[in-house]
């Protein structure tokens, strides 16, 4: 088995043993019903006391071959309103990024961590869509009001 | 200086080798921020790579101007009859149609002077532009086209909306009912759309009072709101047809032709920022401005049938028009104007041109990646046009050819980087044309036919019916952020090259291969294994490379010497270490062949300021490169040219080994700032060497020079966590416990414990990390022996662990020895006391959750006897770590 597979099968080993309340991470399966371990579905909660409590975001996970070489692409879908998240919901974070914070050490429960505090605690320096970066700028309120739209309409069950 | 031509070449390239636009959204990002310009690097695009070929051809194809579209097709360019003779040649039943029309247009004429709404949506208005009210208005010269909606349009002030297109205003219109009107065919009006506008706002705030309005539906209200100003009648009867298809409801009168579904299902998609709303909002376009039997009681039923049946016509030929033009722009690689839409698909609505250049806008074939600044500015240049064929006619065949060049620009450039940096070459400044225009449209206002005595104060600014509208587009990144990195950009520059200052924005992951094509010459020769008399050494295994020393270690450029050298001595023992390079086929890249004893020399200038001592060499290793366009620099007397990021996805260190000679060596560097530059010259530049080594000799060479013996690690770990030593040295955390805790497995699978352990000399982490298992995930190009240079940061941390900076764990050497004894590899981590004494960390006895999608693992807990107490204390260990 490759590295990136054993890898893998390990980071999901330890998932399964202890996670993150709220936090969903699984291997998705194929159309032939066969699970891709290079893919997962993840689901992360917005944190307790802030704007993005109650809401559950759904994130699709690729790993490349490389892995854990280089890092997986993270992507919510559908695509978030976040200053950080990209139009297409890939998200822009330094940890995911191999030229910069990205280590083989990084665990999925730390990368799902990581996500979920950006989630309240946006970087402005590396905007990643337009909508939520320029409300997040230049009206905060308008941008929280959105977000608690957000959240609505992705409620944790 | 022949290196001038360096940057301008890099931009020539850049303009004739466009990137997959789809890139472009997420490599603006990487634009707007030097910190996370390297973000996307990570596969952000791998989906769309496929797509890439055929668009890089599809755009090569484009990138030379095509003919318009719909040019060769619209003979009344000049002769405003020309289109209407044409039109007489239509089948028999068309002309009776034509026939039929007209006299009812004249019944509409006397009785309800509403003529315009008559032929506006036909397909046949270009014929009944001779005695529509079209004389009426001095400012008809050359465009029977707008004919039909001529009347009309005066009314509203839509009429000047040109001047500010801001995003939505909504309130501006209530007092201007009050105003007295001039406007001669106005007066003529029985039925005043404008007067339905309470009705609207009366709904909205009801509406929005009972919360009921979303941000959709308020838009929508918005278009509306337009087209009651731009008395816009055709459009207002079209979306309320839609709303009733939608509803269900029928309230229609019959219809000649019955609608077809092809142009209902068309119309409903270029329609759906007008349409797809509430309920509510669907109930109230289907009734308004009126219910049918009352608005048939203000127009009479026989003006609302025939309108309604030019409204069948049009969609009947919609679709095939539709496409006849979406391939014709596609092929042209342009955006319609709106003499364009208006020959191509008959449609004089102003709301329903608008809404079909959004949509166009929006086709996937060119809109990859649109900065939403840029789509609402092409948008602009639309209405500007827009506003100038309903006044004026149709756009010279100069300007209208200099507008689609324009279009097609844009589209290859948006492709190429992201349209925002290409934003300055919009309005206000655009191209001379459009201040023409703007001029142009400033003197009809004064004209008697066309006064508005709205105050300019409150000119409708809802131009642009924002912001719910398919805007897939390209929405991206604030231009806000973009505009700091092309602020100094000067406003002069021809469509092919930039201005000076011209800051192109990042592609995510360049394909060098098209985008560097340009810098073919300076692609890296390919190592191969020099041919071994020692037969022991497999001709197949692997190099390692690293940076082994440093020939000029690094040096400051100074700021305020233009030119600089650093000299420095290559020894004859040392020149023979460098391999030749070895042209074997034309065009093909050379070849080196190498072996441990082979060294290469290479440049590098990294981001170092001024102020900051000599780093270490460990410290070095750890900056990126990055190249200046103001610097240059030369070997020998030989001009070097950098590789840089927007072509390779970051700034390459410059290959120097081909250029050195024995003896002395001279670089110089060039330094051509701005003499108002006056920001630090934080730059520091250094000669590396770079050396090779194999596996064996790596594992070698760590077990024998670099051990670090057991007692010296338990030393270093008793002394940290003894309370006197620790808290004064340690500034990073503050020890609270008496033990440390140490993972033992390698971290790349995190699934075994390490063979060899290993990790930097300046790793904080007591960790290690397999040495194998790290060398064999080093990145190596194809065809290649030896491996990338720069690939040696630790996985724990990231710190630099160059072969000659690793040391090897005689500690976990031994504590891996006696659990292999006890048979215990699979202990994940170990606790160490603070007298030296270490234990096997106990799992937590948590067990492992259900599998959800497949049968039970055979992988359990390990020991089943874990009490709470160790749960707990694990646990205590585990956040200590993760520190």
């Amino acid at each position: 088995m490759s590295l990136c597979q054993n890898r893998l099968q390990e980071e999901r080993k330890q998932w399964r043993k202890d996670h993150p309340f709220g936090f969903v991470a699984k291997p998705a399966k194929t159309s032939s019903g066969v699970l891709d371990i290079k893919k997962w579905e993840c689901s992360i909660p917005g944190k307790d006391k802030t704007l993005w409590a109650g809401g559950l975001f759904k994130l699709e996970v690729q790993f490349p071959d490389e892995y854990p070489t280089k890092p997986p692409k993270c992507k919510f879908v559908p695509p978030l309103f976040h200053p950080n998240v990209y139009p297409s919901g890939t998200v822009c974070l330094s940890i995911l990024n191999e030229e910069e914070g990205w280590r083989p050490a990084i665990t999925i429960k730390e990368i799902l961590l990581g996500i979920q505090s950006l989630l309240d605690e946006p970087n402005p320096e590396s905007p990643a869509q337009a909508d939520a970066y320029n409300l997040f700028k230049k009206d905060r309120t308008a941008y929280e009001k959105k977000v608690r739209q957000v959240v609505r309409d992705n409620p944790a069950p | 200086m022949p290196s001038h031509v360096i940057p301008l070449a890099s931009h020539l390239d850049f303009t004739n080798h466009p990137h997959h636009s789809s890139f472009v959204r997420e490599n603006f990002s990487a634009a707007v921020s030097g910190s996370e310009a390297m973000n996307s690097n990570t596969p952000h695009t791998h989906s769309s790579t496929k797509r890439l070929a055929r668009k890089d051809a599809e755009t090569a194809r484009g990138s030379l101007p095509s003919p318009a579209p719909s040019e060769g097709s619209v003979p009344c360019a000049m002769n405003p009859f020309g289109a209407s003779m044409a039109q007489d040649q239509s089948t028999p039943q068309q002309s009776t149609t034509r026939m039929s029309q007209r006299s009812e247009q004249h019944v509409g004429r006397v009785r309800v002077s509403n003529p315009s709404t008559l032929s506006a949506l036909s397909p046949l208005q270009d014929g009944t532009a001779i005695e529509t009210p079209a004389a009426q208005t001095p400012t008809f010269r050359d465009g029977p086209s707008r004919n039909g909606q001529y009347s009309i349009q005066g009314e509203g002030p839509a009429s000047n909306q040109h001047i500010a297109p801001v995003a939505i205003s909504q309130h501006h219109f209530g007092p201007s009912l009050n105003l007295p009107r001039s406007d001669a065919t106005i007066s003529q009006h029985h039925f005043k759309l404008s007067l339905y506008l309470p009705r609207l706002d009366e709904f909205e705030a009801a509406a929005r009072q009972a919360g009921v309005l979303s941000d959709k539906d308020t838009s929508i209200l918005g278009i509306l709101r337009e087209a009651i100003q731009a008395g816009d009648f055709h459009f207002i009867l079209l979306i309320r047809l839609l709303a009733d298809r939608k509803t269900g409801s029928d309230m229609l009168p019959p219809v000649r032709t019955p609608f077809t579904k092809n142009g209902l299902d068309l119309i409903e998609t270029i329609c759906s920022p007008a349409t797809d709303g509430s309920n509510n909002v669907r109930m109230f376009l289907a009734q308004f401005p009126e219910p049918f039997p009352v608005l048939v009681s203000h127009i009479t039923a026989l003006v609302l049938q025939s309108e309604l049946n030019a409204i069948s016509s049009f969609l009947h030929q919609l679709p095939g028009r539709w496409h006849t033009l979406v391939d014709n722009l596609k092929r042209a690689k342009t955006l319609p104007l709106p003499q364009d839409l208006s020959d191509a698909l008959r449609t004089q609505s102003r709301i329903l041109q608008r809404l079909m250049f959004r949509r166009l806008q929006n086709e996937k074939t060119w809109n990859g990646g649109w900065d939403a600044h840029l789509v609402e500015r092409v948008f602009q240049l639309f209405i500007i046009d827009q506003e100038h064929f309903f006044r004026h006619g149709r756009l010279s065949h100069d300007a209208a050819m200099n507008r689609r060049l324009e279009y097609q620009q844009l589209l290859l450039f948006s492709s190429v980087a992201n349209a925002g940096a290409y934003q300055r070459h919009l309005p206000p400044a655009v191209s001379s044309q459009s201040a023409i225009l703007a001029t142009q449209q400033q003197a009809p206002a004064r004209s008697p036919g066309a006064i508005s005595q709205q105050p300019l104060s409150r000119m409708p600014a809802a131009i642009s019916f924002s912001p719910s509208l398919p805007s897939a587009a390209g929405r991206s990144l604030s231009s806000a952020s973009h505009n700091q990195r092309t602020a100094t950009a000067s406003p002069q520059s021809s469509i092919l090259i930039p201005a000076a200052g011209y800051l192109s924005a990042q592609p995510a992951r360049p394909n060098n291969i098209s985008s560097a094509l340009h810098q073919a010459h300076l692609r890296s020769p390919v190592l191969k294994a020099r041919k071994s008399l020692d037969l022991s050494v497999s001709s197949q295994e692997r190099y390692y490379s690293y940076v082994s020393d440093l020939q000029v270690p690094p040096r400051h450029l100074a700021r305020d010497t233009p030119v600089q050298r650093f000299s420095f001595t290559v020894d004859p023992v040392q020149f023979a270490k460098l391999p030749d390079t070895v042209d074997l086929n034309m065009g093909a890249p050379g070849n080196r062949s190498i072996d441990e004893g082979t060294q290469l020399f290479r440049f590098r200038c990294c981001h170092l300021p001024q102020t900051s001592i000599t780093p270490s060499d460990s410290a070095w290793a750890g900056l990126d490169c990055i190249w200046r366009d103001y610097i240059y620099f030369t070997i020998n007397d030989f001009i070097l040219e950098p590789r840089c990021k927007l072509h390779y996805g970051k700034y390459l260190p410059i290959d120097l080994t081909a250029h050195i000679r024995p003896g002395d060596n001279v670089l110089t560097a060039y330094i051509n700032r701005a003499s108002t530059d006056t920001s630090p010259l934080d730059l520091a530049v250094a000669v590396e060497v770079v050396g090779f080594l194999t596996r064996s000799k790596m594992r070698e060479d760590c077990l024998g020079n670099r051990l670090v013996l057991a007692n010296d690690v338990l030393g270093s770990i008793k002394a940290s966590l003894s309370p006197s030593s620790g808290s004064e040295n340690d500034d990073e955390v503050a020890i609270v416990d008496s033990n440390i805790n140490i993972p033992l497995f390698e971290p790349f699978s995190n699934a075994r414990m390490f063979d060899l352990p290993v990790r930097g000399r300046n790793c904080a982490h007591r960790q290690a990390f397999d040495l194998d298992t790290f060398l064999e995930t080093r990145r190596c190009p194809e065809s290649s022996i030896a491996t990338d240079v720069d690939v040696w940061k630790c996985p724990i941390c990231n710190a630099d662990v160059r072969p000659q900076e690793l040391i090897v764990d005689g500690f976990l050497m031994h504590v891996r020895r006696v659990l292999g004894i006890r048979n215990m590899l699979d202990c994940r981590a170990i606790i160490v006391e603070k007298d030296g004494t270490w234990r096997p960390k106990q799992e937590p006895n948590k067990g492992e959750g259900p599998y959800d999608d497949e049968e039970q693992a055979v992988a359990g807990s390990r020991d089943g006897s874990a009490v709470a107490g160790a749960t707990r204390q694990a646990q205590e260990v585990v956040d200590l770590d993760s520190d």
